[in-house]
């Protein structure tokens, strides 16, 4: 089981005789500015791009915390630190019944891209291909997202499309599935 | 004048009436001041020689049969030709003794324009002015004849607007008025001494008089709706009794423990993150 807090120590390596910048696991990573992502979330290669930085940003979760048997409060921590080491915005988790709420405040990415890269991260460190990200929903420079299956992914983005609150969406979602919230 | 010669004269009379009959009025009427005008004409009509079918042989000929008419009942005083227009008109009034008790005496009908026409003396008796206005109040006749037209403005409005509400005498007996019925009056006791013997017999019971029936309950229902008012030997019709609800309410306590919950829900508690994952994507 992986420690309780993120341990940062030498989470990016910067090896300026060679110019280079790693991350933990010795991948190679690059500094680029925010309005560079800005402009490929505008891009068609939003969702391929987010999702290639999610991916790698999993597998380095899942050397932290373990494949499966983290906790959820192990994985949050080890998923938060990466994103915040890599400057994406703080992380936290909400369990509304039985629905996952990932919490980031502070983004820099738009709600589409981060949304995809969310999902690739958990995809990666759980070893699940069905995983995907429905955005909630944005207050202020908080942004909200549903971890759930596709096809409730979205249902859940059409309820909120038209006009329905995240919290009614998340209970409709409960009351069609016959869960206990 | 032979009959044959009268009969055509008839005929030739009814021939004229007929035609004049069915030309209209006033054309009728200028012939009429035309044939006066002119001079007596004396018309010599002649019988219409029809063509007749001869009879058939060995049928005998018809026999001549000779018709003697009455005599005319009427004889007409003027020289004048027969006219169908000539009317009857009343002779002149006859000096007759005035009676004192009638006022005007004027006679039935007359025509002062007429005077010099045949004129047939008509015989009746007088009547004074009262009498002729009296006669004149009188309604006409079902069977007399009477003016044709629209009805008066007021009428057609009254079938139109509906009639004015004004009081008109009741065709029929009215209903009786609702409300109180007027209280009977107080029958004497057909017993006057209590006669317990006769009473058990008879089953006729005596309430001494003074007696009065005690006030009904207020838990008795019966008593309070009067329906057993009918029953009572002196008679008095009260007054309809006034319905008041009757409110039944439960008897609830606040306190009372309704609901009675037994544990606890099972909440979600995931102990792994791979747990809650599931249970996430399972929504």
């Amino acid at each position: 089981m992986a420690d309780s807090s993120f341990d940062a120590a030498r989470a990016v390596r910067f090896d300026l005789p060679s110019g280079s910048v790693r991350a933990a696991g010795d991948a190679r990573v690059a500094l680029v500015p925010v309005e560079a992502l800005a402009a490929v979330g505008k891009s068609g290669a939003a969702e391929e791009v987010a999702g290639i930085i999610g991916g790698a940003i999993g597998k380095r979760v899942a050397s932290r915390a373990g494949a499966s048997g983290a906790t959820v409060e192990a994985f949050a921590t080890a998923l938060g630190g990466e994103l915040a080491v890599a400057g994406y915005g703080s992380l936290s988790l909400e369990r509304w019944g039985r629905a996952l709420v990932l919490v980031v405040d502070h983004t820099v990415l738009p709600d589409a891209m981060l949304g995809t890269l969310l999902a690739s991260a958990i995809a990666a460190t759980s070893a699940r291909g069905e995983v995907a990200c429905a955005a909630l929903g944005r207050e202020g420079e908080t942004a909200r997202f549903l971890v759930t299956s596709k096809s409730s992914a979205s249902r859940v983005r059409g309820w909120i499309d038209s006009g329905v609150k995240w919290g009614d969406a998340l209970a409709r979602l409960h009351s069609k599935n016959g869960g206990d919230a | 004048m032979s009959a044959k010669d009268r009969i055509g004269q008839l005929e030739t009379l009814l021939r004229r009436v007929t035609a004049r009959a069915a030309e209209p009025r006033a054309a009728r009427v200028v012939a009429v001041a035309a044939a006066v005008a002119a001079a007596p004409i004396e018309e010599e009509t002649e019988p219409l020689d029809l063509p007749t079918r001869p009879p058939p042989p060995g049928v005998p000929a018809p026999v001549d049969i000779e018709v003697e008419l009455p005599e005319p009942a009427i004889e007409l005083q003027s020289e004048a030709p027969a006219q169908s227009d000539e009317r009857i008109v009343a002779a002149k009034p006859l000096d007759l003794p005035v009676e004192e008790e009638a006022d005007v005496v004027v006679p039935l009908v007359r025509r002062e324009a007429d005077e010099e026409a045949p004129q047939i003396e008509v015989g009746g008796d007088f009547m004074s002015a009262s009498e002729i206005d009296e006669e004149a109040e009188e309604a006409a006749p079902l069977s007399s004849r009477r003016p044709m037209g629209p009805p008066p403005a007021e009428v057609l409005e009254q079938k139109a607007f509906g009639k004015e509400e004004t009081a008109e005498p009741a065709i029929h007996t009215p209903p009786p008025e609702s409300g109180k019925l007027p209280a009977a009056p107080e029958l004497s006791p057909i017993v006057e001494t209590a006669d317990y013997d006769n009473q058990d017999i008879t089953g006729v019971h005596h309430t001494p008089a003074g007696e009065r029936r005690p006030a009904a309950r207020a838990d008795d229902a019966l008593a309070q709706s009067g329906e057993h008012q009918s029953l009572s030997p002196s008679v008095h019709v009260a007054e309809p009794a006034k319905l008041a609800p009757e409110v039944t309410k439960p008897a609830v306590v606040a306190e009372s423990a309704v609901a009675d919950v037994i544990g606890t829900a099972n909440a979600f508690k995931p102990a792994t993150f791979a747990e809650l994952l599931d249970a996430t994507l399972k929504l």
